[in-house]
């Protein structure tokens, strides 16, 4: 991980020389740390560090599993395209073109989410059977009022629940938008489809779950 | 949140733009400003509308909180994984002609692609460019020179010559046939010209030269009558295409 000897501040400032490296994109050092440790990374991951990748893995799985549950509403199937997109990005390091690592690996998960999704258009199968599962976690508020946390929770599995039952490409660029903040333009370049479709995705996707979360409302208001 | 006691709900409701007001409820940037004044004046006059912005407002802040299950598994790679994924032979290839690190094979296709391009114009366009393709060409340009040596030379030698010279010219056979059944040869532009030959001997002189007439010909056109210059650059055209194809498959099977 990260607090490995293998990234000390020490290594890090020896990379702040101009590194002996073929792709000129990456080679401009960026300002960012975590942009810099991601590219160090990345680097190391190239000549065939393992440890280097798994590092990466490490600090990227929780987000990006979370990406990927939140557009395919199955998390076996949501599990099994975040570990085929890390599988995805260690064949094709050497086609990581510099720029953002974390864009890079999003963009990797979203691929293999909207493949999946493909897949359970063919074979759908019942979404979110876990509900009732305790390893569902509605984000916990500092707030310690059990009737708030309750209520939190509740308003949590709703909207968690009402995103399952809106189309695959709305859910996708909502979660896109709303959650991951990319702009129209992004989600369009990512998800292959024009500017207009994606605002309609979105706006229709939002009058849906509005429609179907129409009885509970109250939860939402105030 | 809105006032939601001061509002109606007009009749009419059923018959508002509810996508005008989630688009305003997003705050499009580049919302028309009049559909912005007439999303904001059917949320004023409606109160269904104005409900309906303050609801998408809120569950657009709601859906980041959604619950999400715990990640069910460690995503890392072991060495078996590594071993097994570790690109070799043509995936290696692939991912290098993906890469940034590629300066050669862009350049390469766009250069091959060009070259394609201007070798089928000219093979296709030979009058606009003065005969310089050998492309339909080849008969095109034999049968200038011949027009050139007797303009007024009759028919029915070209006739001769066309039949002499038929056995070794495999090639040009839609030119030849025609010419060999006594009627006028058509060059492979199919623009009607003739191919005459001299009266003072120098029909006799080229007629005796059958296998240099055959060599012109081949080089000009195939057994199918195209020609060897749009073929080539047929090919160029198609391998530069190709490397193209080959860059694009390498970049999206380089973004998973």
């Amino acid at each position: 991980m990260l607090d490995s000897p293998r990234l000390t501040s020490a290594s890090i400032a020896v990379r702040r020389d101009p590194p002996i490296v073929e792709d000129l994109r990456s080679t401009t050092v960026p300002d960012d740390p975590v942009q810099r440790r991601d590219l160090i990374l990345i680097e190391r991951a190239r000549t065939g560090d393992l440890d280097a990748f798994n590092d990466l893995v490490r600090l990227y799985q929780d987000s990006l599993f979370a990406l990927v549950v939140r557009m395919v509403p199955d998390r076996d199937q949501a599990s099994d395209a975040v570990q085929e997109a890390f599988f995805s990005a260690f064949r094709n390091l050497a086609s990581f073109r510099g720029g953002s690592v974390k864009s890079w690996l999003n963009r990797i998960c979203v691929n293999a989410a909207m493949d999946t999704q493909r897949l359970r258009k063919r074979r759908p199968s019942q979404p979110y059977p876990e509900f009732e599962d305790e390893s569902w976690q509605p984000k916990a508020g500092d707030d310690v009022d059990p009737e708030r946390i309750a209520v939190d929770a509740e308003r949590s599995r709703a909207i968690a629940a009402a995103m399952t039952r809106i189309t695959g490409d709305q859910r996708t660029a909502i979660v896109l938008y709303d959650v991951e903040g990319y702009d129209y333009s992004e989600i369009a370049e990512m998800t292959g489809v024009s500017l207009g479709t994606v605002k309609s995705r979105i706006h229709r996707g939002r009058l849906s779950l509005r429609d179907i979360l129409a009885e509970r409302m109250e939860l939402f208001r105030g | 949140m809105t006032d939601r006691s001061s509002a109606t709900t007009p009749p009419t409701h059923d018959t508002h733009d509810l996508e005008r007001i989630v688009a305003l409820a997003a705050r499009d940037a580049d919302l028309d400003p009049t559909v912005a004044d007439a999303a904001r004046a059917q949320v004023t006059a409606c109160r269904a509308c104005r409900d309906l912005l303050a609801d998408v407002v809120a569950l657009s802040a709601a859906v980041p909180d959604a619950a999400i299950p715990a990640r069910p598994r460690d995503y890392t790679l072991t060495e078996a994984d590594a071993l097994r994924l570790r690109p070799g032979g043509w995936r290696r290839l692939l991912g290098f002609v993906g890469s940034a690190r590629d300066g050669f094979t862009r350049p390469l296709a766009i250069g091959l692609t060009t070259i394609g391009l201007a070798g089928l114009l000219v093979a296709t366009l030979p009058g606009a460019l003065g005969g310089l393709a050998i492309g339909s060409g080849g008969a095109a340009a034999l049968s200038t020179v011949g027009s050139a040596i007797s303009p007024a030379a009759p028919s029915h030698e070209a006739g001769s010559i066309a039949a002499s010279a038929a056995p070794a010219l495999p090639a040009p056979a839609s030119a030849a046939a025609p010419a060999a059944s006594g009627e006028p040869p058509r060059d492979a532009a199919g623009e009607g010209g003739t191919f005459s030959g001299a009266g003072d001997g120098t029909t006799s002189q080229r007629a005796d030269q059958p296998s240099d007439l055959a060599a012109e010909a081949a080089i000009g056109e195939d057994a199918t009558g195209m020609s060897v210059l749009a073929v080539l650059a047929g090919a160029i055209l198609i391998v530069g295409l190709g490397l193209f194809g080959l860059r694009w498959t390498a970049r999206r099977l380089g973004d998973g």
